[in-house]
């Protein structure tokens, strides 16, 4: 701690920052992020494009580091680098998962499947490659934040839901039909599913869902909810033009009317 | 050259063999031929007269019109050459003839007034009653009557060598000659020998050759899994003639050669690619610090674009996709979802097939190799569509696009790695020159391949083909 590769952004509020604020609003104060990466330039220069856009930010070298800051501060989300000598981060995240529920969006550098689906396995609330775009970090992290204020008071969300026959891994983020055949979706497609598979039969609103599913998506969506459900109509409904899973409300929205079971 | 049974390795040896056998056989048989001793019909003079007699009575008793039918329904016919005729002449030089000879007195005893014969040797007329003229250890076969008791008297016999011609009494001749011994009986014996044996010694030849053949063929069989994307196998049967052994020891080790030297490779190339990924993130957020948002979005783009490099070389050393396992996915909600994807982000694009297709397969590689197509084709024309079918036996995508297409003596070349078009096709487009490599790589690690073809109107279209199980 005090080294040089600590770096603390106050409050001062640079570009974007009005949006964070507005975002912010609920919130009693301004969220604070925790940078774990080895690569000093990273830590840096996130923490002050953190910092430009309303965050508090607070960057560490490694593990061993991050626990004495997490010690003598409050934070609200950790983002690990997963590649660093010492404790990597993989083992870092699941050492912190068991002694708490702090948001951790992993970074790394391998673009391998089996790392974000080991991340995500292990607790990790998001997972981003390198190189990433600094304004999708910001969007991954303003999502979780979301996610785990609103979900905070809930019960931990399950992993697989199944319906019908097909099953839902939100992990893994795989969608599976009665004869267990994987069925390739778009993100947009998958987070609508799992909007709907977490909220059956309640009828949800076009606002609702767009809601929703902004917090993950940053381009291409002033496209209508209704293409989106359309075409995962295309893919689980065995007559699209007659919908059974996912029926329109007139003037309300849309609703999944199949019974889920959740699987953890 | 059309393949069929006979090109395999079996079909050849049992060929080989069956061809030494049969080219073996003929020989013994035109030998056995060219040393067979030479046949001599010999008659008795008695049985000769006697038959000669009883013929040209028989013959002269009918009317002229009959005589000829009549002659050739004799059964003597296998030993005698019957002829019935208007007028015969004695041959020139027809060696001795004469009436005064025994057999022609013999005959005409036994004929009545009005019959008139003549005889002739060829080749020397036999000494009296014995065998003078004929060389030694030559087989005499002599015709016996069926009445008569089987024993042969070697007292007055003739040899095969005479013309009898008996003149009728009304002018015209009966003409005896001896008959050359046909052996048609024997003929097709030894044919059926041949043909029995040889086919005899074709199954029994196509059997070990099938032997010879097997581990060849098993061999053969495990090295070209490599080309399924599975590990090759080289086991061969302990029965395995040594070369077949010899040829699978040498290919597995070059194939753990090559494997060490791709690997190698291989884990280079991630290195740099992984080792690339660091700069660049500092590199990305750096440039977030431009201040002339033009110029920030073009760093944006080529930091994307040289992301996109390491990505694709990644892809190309197999490093990431081919590596998942193969399992069952659905490969029409696959390409909906590339060709929504895209068509999100404002391309014009369009799928057409079935809404539903599920196969075998590793959808984390197919979805990277129909990107590459995909993208290709978005990338040379204007607009592009994606259609899925299926036959008995396999999946087929075609990607057409709607650009100038490629000349035809490139359509080759394009897929290997880091080739570039020259001219119209070469505009900047970002790839790498690898998309196609990748994308045919991970279709022939599925058994399947990529062609390209020009289209009928306008642009170009890639296929992708999978086999399906049978």
């Amino acid at each position: 701690m005090g080294s040089e590769s600590d770096v603390t952004n106050g409050y001062k509020a640079g570009r974007g920052g009005s949006a964070a604020a507005r975002y912010c609003a609920g919130m009693a104060r301004i969220p604070h992020v925790l940078i774990v990466d080895d690569d000093l330039e990273i830590r840096r220069l996130v923490g002050r494009f953190l910092g430009e856009n309303g965050f508090r930010t607070t960057a560490v070298a490694g593990a061993a580091e991050a626990d004495t800051a997490l010690l003598g501060a409050q934070f609200d989300l950790v983002v690990l680098d997963l590649m660093m000598p010492g404790e990597d981060g993989l083992a870092y995240a699941r050492r912190l998962r068991q002694r708490s529920a702090l948001p951790i969006l992993m970074l790394t550098a391998r673009g391998e499947d089996t790392d974000r689906i080991v991340g995500l396995e292990i607790g990790a609330d998001d997972y981003l490659t390198k190189p990433f775009n600094p304004r999708e970090l910001l969007a991954r992290i303003r999502a979780v934040l979301r996610r785990s204020s609103e979900g905070a008071a809930k019960a931990p969300k399950s992993r697989v839901y199944r319906f019908v026959g097909w099953s839902i891994d939100v992990v893994r983020r795989e969608l599976r039909n009665p004869d267990g055949a994987l069925v390739p979706t778009t993100d947009t497609e998958f987070d609508l599913l799992t909007v709907f598979v977490e909220n059956p039969q309640r009828v949800l609103s076009r606002e609702h869902l767009l809601d929703r599913l902004r917090g993950r998506e940053v381009q291409a969506f002033d496209r209508s909810i209704d293409v989106a459900v359309m075409r995962l109509r295309r893919k689980v409904e065995s007559d699209p033009t007659r919908p059974e899973l996912i029926k329109t409300v007139r003037n309300g929205g849309y609703v999944l009317t199949a019974d889920i079971e959740a699987a953890s | 050259m059309r393949p069929g049974w006979f090109d395999g390795i079996a079909a050849r040896i049992a060929l080989v063999a069956i061809l030494g056998l049969v080219v073996a056989q003929l020989l013994s048989v035109a030998v056995a031929l060219l040393l067979r001793p030479t046949e001599v019909r010999v008659f008795s003079v008695v049985w000769l007269a006697e038959r000669s007699a009883g013929l040209a009575r028989d013959t002269f008793a009918r009317p002229a019109a009959e005589r000829a039918g009549y002659l050739r329904s004799r059964p003597d016919g296998e030993h005698l050459a019957l002829d019935w005729m208007a007028s015969w002449t004695p041959s020139e030089e027809g060696g001795r003839r004469g009436r005064s000879g025994r057999l022609g007195r013999a005959i005409a005893e036994r004929l009545p007034e009005g019959f008139q014969v003549t005889t002739e040797f060829r080749g020397g007329r036999m000494e009296r009653g014995g065998f003078g003229g004929m060389p030694e250890g030559q087989v005499v076969r002599v015709p016996r009557d069926d009445a008569s008791t089987g024993e042969v008297s070697f007292e007055g016999v003739l040899p095969g060598n005479f013309t009898i011609a008996i003149r009728g009494p009304d002018g015209s001749f009966l003409v005896l000659r001896a008959q050359r011994p046909t052996h048609t009986w024997a003929w097709a014996l030894l044919a059926g020998w041949l043909v029995g044996i040889t086919a005899a010694a074709a199954l029994a030849a196509w059997w070990g050759a099938r032997r010879v053949a097997r581990p060849l063929e098993m061999l053969a069989l495990g090295v070209a899994r490599t080309g399924a994307g599975l590990t090759p196998s080289f086991a061969i049967a302990a029965v395995a003639p040594r070369e077949v052994g010899t040829i699978a020891h040498a290919l597995e080790q070059m194939h753990t050669r090559l494997r060490a030297f791709v690997d190698d490779r291989t884990r280079m190339l991630a290195a740099i690619s992984h080792d690339l990924r660091t700069p660049l993130t500092r590199l990305r957020l750096r440039a977030e610090a431009i201040p002339d948002p033009e110029e920030r979005a073009k760093a944006f783009t080529d930091i994307d674009e040289m992301e996109r490099m390491i990505t694709e070389t990644l892809a190309f050393a197999r490093a990431d996709a081919l590596e998942t396992k193969p399992e069952r996915f659905d490969l029409a909600a696959l390409v909906q979802t590339l060709v929504d994807d895209r068509s999100d982000l404002g391309a014009a694009l369009r799928y057409e097939g079935p809404a539903s297709l599920v196969i075998e397969g590793r959808p984390g590689a197919l979805k990277r190799a129909l990107a590459n197509l995909v993208d290709n084709a978005l990338a040379y024309g204007v607009r592009a569509e994606v259609r899925l079918g299926r036959d008995m036996h396999s999946v087929t995508v075609v990607v057409s696009d709607e650009g100038p297409g490629i000349p035809e003596s490139e359509l080759a070349k394009v897929f290997a790695p880091f080739y570039r078009l020259e001219a119209s096709r070469s505009r900047r487009t970002g790839g790498t020159g690898l998309g196609l490599a990748v994308a045919r790589d991970i279709a022939r690690a599925h058994g399947g391949d990529v062609v390209l073809a020009n289209r009928a109107g306008k642009g170009l279209a890639a296929t992708l083909t999978l086999p399906l199980p049978s």
